[in-house]
């Protein structure tokens, strides 16, 4: 055995992996764990806290449109695919395809990212953030959204907000009732029935309410409303789709700094490996958009 | 598939290269180098943690004593004495500046940098850059964790573990940083978590990188069975590093929004009131914290004494001159241990309000880790059984280590059966359990690995005689300091009270905690001298030659200090690496020695 081994001197006793490409499979699995850890948080609070009368809120009670989210799991799978191609290219030869391809990936990159922000921008908008969501009416909160609330209808009957007439004039309604409503009823007439949850229902209310949101399907009409765990929501969902927009971003930087030497003429064949290795890495990145969509989106 | 061979070639070519100061010693991307930045900083830190710890001491002895020298430095608000709060910041700080910046970067950061090229045969790391930025990334660490002694409310206070809701009430708008429900928790503890994501992100390019060195850079011939046990727990270590330490950044990003951003993912739902504040409307679970936090920091333990064992078992072997009994059952028994330290993270929640019958699974794999553990001990003494013990400082140490262990591994099993936990989990035993592990094993561990690699880090010996001195006093003081723990727990003391002499029942322990706190300081006292040993012989020391201790592995065969590049050949490597004792007329046999049918070796690895 010994003799063996002494007469193969040169043999490599690794793996027979570039140690560049070993070294990435480990960062990936580094990764694998901290997103594991994020979504298991997810899984841990969804599952272990809400309740019948107190739900975990739908995709339509937090603003979160399935398309949108559909459309942007398409473009990160195209991604996937340019940048095998362009792998593929190089390995063919062909530069001038492969930066093609780059840029197409990078452009894609940045389409996900754009859809992203144009998603988080609505739950600003819509004051859907952590922290700043109401939820549970009684006690001191019911006070903060009350205040909350006149400020808001103040606002649009004072004409400061594009509403239409009708609107303004239902507005303008139940800021007159405003003092003789408990928190929980206010709710009720902005949501209306089929939105608020059992929990947040006043007691001996009627079953059919039609709420002004659901009247005027105004979207400026912006009228805080409870949200049973809508701040748990949104600190997951931020936490878990702002990680990976951060992993989309750190790939489009190497994407950027491989076309930016293309245009410098630097690109080429020597950067295989390269061009392997940061497609190994965006294939993850859009794993997880993978796992991500449905746990956020459809479940 | 020759790329570490043109590797070496690469290495050899620039090592005449003179470099300038700036990049031999401080920029340095030379794994050696590197790892004797880890030992300076780290040592620096072990001074700090070790007076964080006298400080705790003093209180516990003498509570609210007026102390000399510090008491006019930052105690003026309470008369000269020692705050309740400020207690509870010293022993949360010697923890984490212990855990996160002496042992954890000592074992991995020092002793994996400066052993793992050198023992497997390689010029270098696989990546010496990230190497460098790994080292460099703990600086910020250091740096933070050092600022928040000085932030707004102190340094934190909640406990190494930070537990919320303690230590991670939000700050809603308007109120500043300093959350109402701890004082010490506002600043302090934002600098201490991300402190501790410095240290995560500098421990997981270390780990990426000793894994693919050990995997693709080992010289010929090394192959997985002939690699030293100090390689194997460094791999093991790494691995276990690498799969843990995540989550433990996804704990402290989530804790770090929960104080920044105001998300609740670690508070309680709504209703919970403080002095002046209420939770926000959201709320999450505060032990869906410790799930995240043990999960990491049960392999950490892991972490924190792995490496020990595997640099005590080359050790022993060595200095009695035999082969390391067992071989592959201590391979197979750190591999063990390791999967099985991430299965048992639970046990440090029996008190947290677990189900049972969760508990009794968290029980049963905790104590099945007594049996790899046993396994290990046992190899130890059938290593040294018969052996031609020589006993050096390293030996000593070494052979402390075992010892050490065997208490700390057995108060170990009575906090791993629920019922036992239950009573004794919030007194001293379980202090004295966790410093017979760290301290008394890890650290002893540690003092072992300097006394034996320093010939090799800095070509000179460190004198013999001040090492025997330094182990026996080191020795006797911490069990004088560490044994009474066992029995003030059983006894009923409760840690983290800063003033034990409130309690009826407590306060008759006063004396036995004088005499505690007395062997801390001569414990403290005996370190000066390593340190003039240490820097002595940096300067002085009788000069080492390459194999002082005639030991087998690579490292010994690369000169003393190794240059750039470490060998002057590729080593090409036959045999494991415990070819000890008696073979004819040679005493040893170098991994490198090549196969010789007159003297044929007792195992053929």
């Amino acid at each position: 055995m010994e003799h063996a081994v002494s007469d193969e001197k040169q043999a490599h006793m690794g793996l027979p992996l570039p140690n560049g490409k070993l070294a990435m499979w480990l960062f990936l699995v580094t990764e694998i764990m901290f997103f594991t850890a994020l979504i298991g948080t997810y899984l841990l609070i969804r599952m272990g806290m809400p309740t019948q009368s107190q739900p975990w809120p739908g995709p339509k009670d937090v603003h979160l449109v399935e398309a949108i989210g559909a459309f942007n799991t398409f473009v990160l799978i195209c991604s996937s695919l340019t940048v095998v191609l362009a792998h593929w290219s190089l390995h063919t030869n062909d530069v001038r395809k492969a930066t093609m391809y780059m840029g197409i990936t990078l452009a894609l990159g940045c389409v996900f990212l754009v859809v992203k922000a144009f998603e988080y921008k609505s739950k600003i908008d819509h004051q859907i953030l952590p922290g700043r969501v109401f939820e549970k009416l009684d006690g001191p909160t019911g006070y903060r959204f009350y205040r909350t609330v006149e400020e808001q209808l103040k606002h649009i009957v004072e004409g400061h907000a594009h509403a239409s007439e009708k609107a303004r004039e239902a507005c303008r309604k139940l800021l007159d009732e405003l003092p003789r409503l408990s928190p929980k009823e206010i709710n009720l007439r902005i949501a209306g029935s089929k939105k608020v949850k059992e929990c947040d229902m006043p007691s001996g209310a009627s079953k059919e309410v039609t709420g002004i949101l659901e009247e005027f399907h105004d979207e400026d009409l912006h009228l805080s409303h409870s949200i049973p765990f809508g701040n748990m929501w949104a600190s997951c969902y931020f936490a878990m789709t702002g990680f990976h927009a951060l992993h989309v971003l750190g790939g489009l930087v190497v994407f950027g700094v491989i076309l930016i030497m293309a245009w410098m003429g630097k690109f080429g064949v020597q950067h295989l490996n390269l061009v392997e290795y940061t497609g190994l890495y965006w294939h993850f990145v859009d794993i997880v958009w993978i796992f991500l969509f449905p746990l956020l989106y459809l479940v | 598939m020759s790329s570490s061979q043109l590797h070496v070639g690469e290495v050899h070519a620039h090592e005449h290269h003179e470099l300038s100061f700036i990049h031999k010693y401080i920029f340095s991307t030379d794994h050696k180098i590197i790892g004797i930045q880890f030992l300076f900083t780290t040592l620096l830190f072990l001074v700090l943690g070790g007076a964080l710890a006298l400080l705790v001491r003093t209180q516990l002895a003498w509570p609210h004593a007026e102390l000399p020298w510090i008491s006019s430095w930052f105690l003026e608000s309470n008369g000269g004495r020692m705050t309740e709060s400020f207690y509870n910041m010293l022993f949360s700080m010697h923890a984490s500046v212990m855990i996160f910046f002496v042992i954890i970067p000592l074992l991995a950061g020092a002793f994996g940098n400066f052993t793992i090229p050198l023992m497997i045969g390689a010029p270098d790391m696989a990546f010496p850059k990230l190497n460098m930025l790994s080292y460099w990334f703990m600086w910020p660490a250091f740096i933070l964790i050092l600022v928040s002694f000085f932030a707004e409310g102190g340094a934190p206070a909640a406990g190494w573990t930070s537990y919320p809701t303690l230590a991670s009430s939000s700050m809603p708008a308007g109120q500043g940083f300093d959350s109402p429900a701890a004082p010490n928790s506002g600043h302090g503890q934002i600098f201490w978590l991300l402190s501790l994501l410095f240290v995560g992100v500098s421990s997981m390019m270390g780990s990426v990188n000793y894994i693919t060195t050990i995997i693709n850079m080992r010289s010929p011939g090394m192959t997985l069975y002939r690699m030293p046990m100090t390689i194997w727990a460094l791999f093991i270590t790494a691995i276990l590093q690498a799969f843990a330490l995540p989550v433990l950044t996804v704990a402290l990003i989530l804790q770090s929004l929960d104080k920044l951003l105001g998300t609740t993912f670690f508070l309680p739902p709504a209703g919970l009131e403080f002095a002046n504040w209420e939770t926000g409307p959201g709320g999450g679970q505060p032990l869906l914290w410790q799930h995240l936090f043990w999960f990491y920091s049960h392999p950490a333990v892991y972490i924190m004494i792995l490496p020990a064992m595997g640099m005590v078992s080359d050790i022993i072997s060595t200095f009695a001159r035999r082969a390391l009994f067992g071989y592959r059952a201590m391979i197979l028994s750190i591999a063990g241990i390791a999967g099985l330290g991430f299965i048992v993270w639970g046990h440090h929640m029996f008190q947290s309000g677990m189900d049972p019958r969760l508990g009794t699974g968290f029980m049963i794999a905790t104590i099945m880790i007594a049996l790899p553990s046993a396994i290990k001990t046992f190899n130890w003494l059938a290593t040294v059984y018969r052996g031609n013990v020589q006993y050096t400082a390293a030996m000593l140490f070494a052979l402390a280590f075992v010892a050490m262990f065997i208490i700390g591994g057995l108060s170990g099993i009575f906090m791993a059966a629920t019922p036992v936990d239950i009573y004794i989990h919030d007194t001293y035993f379980i202090v004295a359990h966790l410093h017979y592990v760290l301290f008394s094993s890890s650290l002893l561990g540690i003092f072992a690995g300097i006394y034996y690699w320093f010939p090799k880090m800095f070509g000179r010996l460190m004198n013999e005689s001040l090492g025997k001195l330094h182990f026996t006093l080191t020795f006797i003081f911490l069990n004088g300091l560490f044994f009474p723990m066992h029995i003030l727990g059983v006894a009923g003391l409760r840690r983290r009270i800063p003033d034990i002499t409130n309690a009826v029942l407590e306060s008759p322990l006063v004396s036995l905690n004088q005499f505690m706190t007395l062997c801390a300081f001569a414990l403290g006292v005996s370190q000066f001298i390593f340190i003039y040993n240490f820097f002595y012989s940096l300067f002085r020391g009788e000069v080492s030659g390459r194999n002082p201790w005639h030991s087998n592995t690579l490292e010994w065969v690369a000169p003393s200090p190794p240059g750039h590049g470490n060998f002057e050949t590729i080593p090409v490597v036959h045999r494991w690496p415990y070819d000890y004792g008696d073979y004819g007329s040679i005493d040893h046999l170098k991994q490198t020695d090549p196969p010789d049918p007159s003297h044929p070796s007792g195992q053929h690895h």
